[in-house]
């Protein structure tokens, strides 16, 4: 006698081993569930039922790859990890003469502390903590918020207010001829802003609605 | 007898956006109602493969056209429930207009072409 329930079962166990969030599932397998309560009303037959819902519902590995698609947002992953590495290894290269790129971090961070405390000095130093911490969690937050783009375009502009904030720094020191203090440290961690902006860029592909599969 | 062919592939996918703010612009409503209500008035011409629905739905919801809250049919099955938000009214809109100009040129040749 035919098993309703466990080909149901197997249906979804199919769907999860292909990937479809356990969330997507469920609303597929409500929408199964109808289709098949439909269909017996119309040719009374369980198993034939079910074979039309499923194939109503339609093959899965489309239908994961355009899960999937949702699921990878509107940025740039090769430019956003360029960004990040470029970031990371700044820490571990002198930046200036006599200190390391992780020790004008921690400058940077020490004098935000001041700040808070009520020290208005160096300020522009000190806002240069809030651009490495954007920097710092770039990946988390493009992949959280790059799939709106009311956010993307938020972050956008974010990314884009870091780097003019970490070069007006820079040039600013060049301009007082403390340019030659400068060491290449400071210019990967100028330039890794770069690369973070144009994360926020996705190079646009011709858009195909996964209805098209139909 | 005439009978109007099946919409083609390339129309059924630029048309669901539009068709699915402006079903969705009466209430809220979820998957398999939108598919039938969709089969329904285009006289099962407009065929989606079902499970498609979902990704389309979901980016918009990303996209913040539509918002969607589980909830229980009258059986008590669990239901994802869509419902229109402010960005999806003005999407509609922007749609309906862009929909209204393709027709009204169609329209007008067509006219033409009978004079």
């Amino acid at each position: 006698m035919f098993d309703l329930e466990k080909f149901i079962t197997e249906w979804r166990q199919q769907m999860l081993a292909a990937g479809i969030h356990p969330t997507a599932l469920e609303e597929l397998d409500s929408h199964l569930r109808e289709e098949i309560e439909r269909q017996i009303q119309m040719i009374g037959n369980e198993q034939r039922a079910f074979e039309l819902a499923a194939e109503r519902v339609g093959h899965v590995t489309p239908l994961t790859a355009e899960f999937k698609k949702i699921e990878t947002g509107n940025w740039n992953r090769p430019f956003a990890w360029v960004a990040w590495s470029m970031f990371v290894l700044s820490f571990f290269l002198p930046a200036m003469k006599g200190g390391w790129g992780w020790q004008c971090a921690g400058l940077s961070a020490s004098v935000m502390v001041d700040f808070w405390r009520g020290n208005w000095m160096d300020i522009h130093l000190a806002s240069l903590t809030l651009a490495n911490l954007l920097m710092i969690f770039s990946p988390f937050l493009l992949w959280r918020w790059s799939r709106s783009p009311r956010s993307l375009r938020w972050l956008r502009l974010s990314f884009f207010a870091a780097l003019v904030l970490v070069w007006s720094f820079i040039l600013n020191l060049i301009a007082h001829e403390d340019g030659n203090e400068l060491m290449v440290g400071c210019y990967v961690w100028g330039f890794s802003f770069l690369p973070l902006c144009l994360s926020t860029v996705k190079i646009s592909k011709t858009h195909r609605t996964p209805l098209q599969h139909a | 007898m005439y009978s109007v062919p099946m919409i083609r592939k390339e129309l059924v996918a630029a048309s669901a956006e539009p068709l699915i703010l402006s079903l969705l612009a009466k209430g809220e409503s979820y998957g398999y109602a939108i598919i039938q209500e969709v089969k329904q008035r285009s006289g099962g011409k407009l065929q989606w493969t079902d499970g498609m629905l979902y990704p389309v739905l979901h980016r918009m919801e990303r996209r913040g056209l539509i918002k969607a809250r589980w909830g229980e049919s009258e059986t008590g099955r669990k239901r994802k429930y869509y419902s229109l938000k402010k960005d999806g009214k003005a999407a509609m809109t922007k749609h309906q207009e862009q929909w209204s100009l393709v027709h009204s040129v169609l329209a007008g040749l067509k006219k033409e072409q009978y004079v």
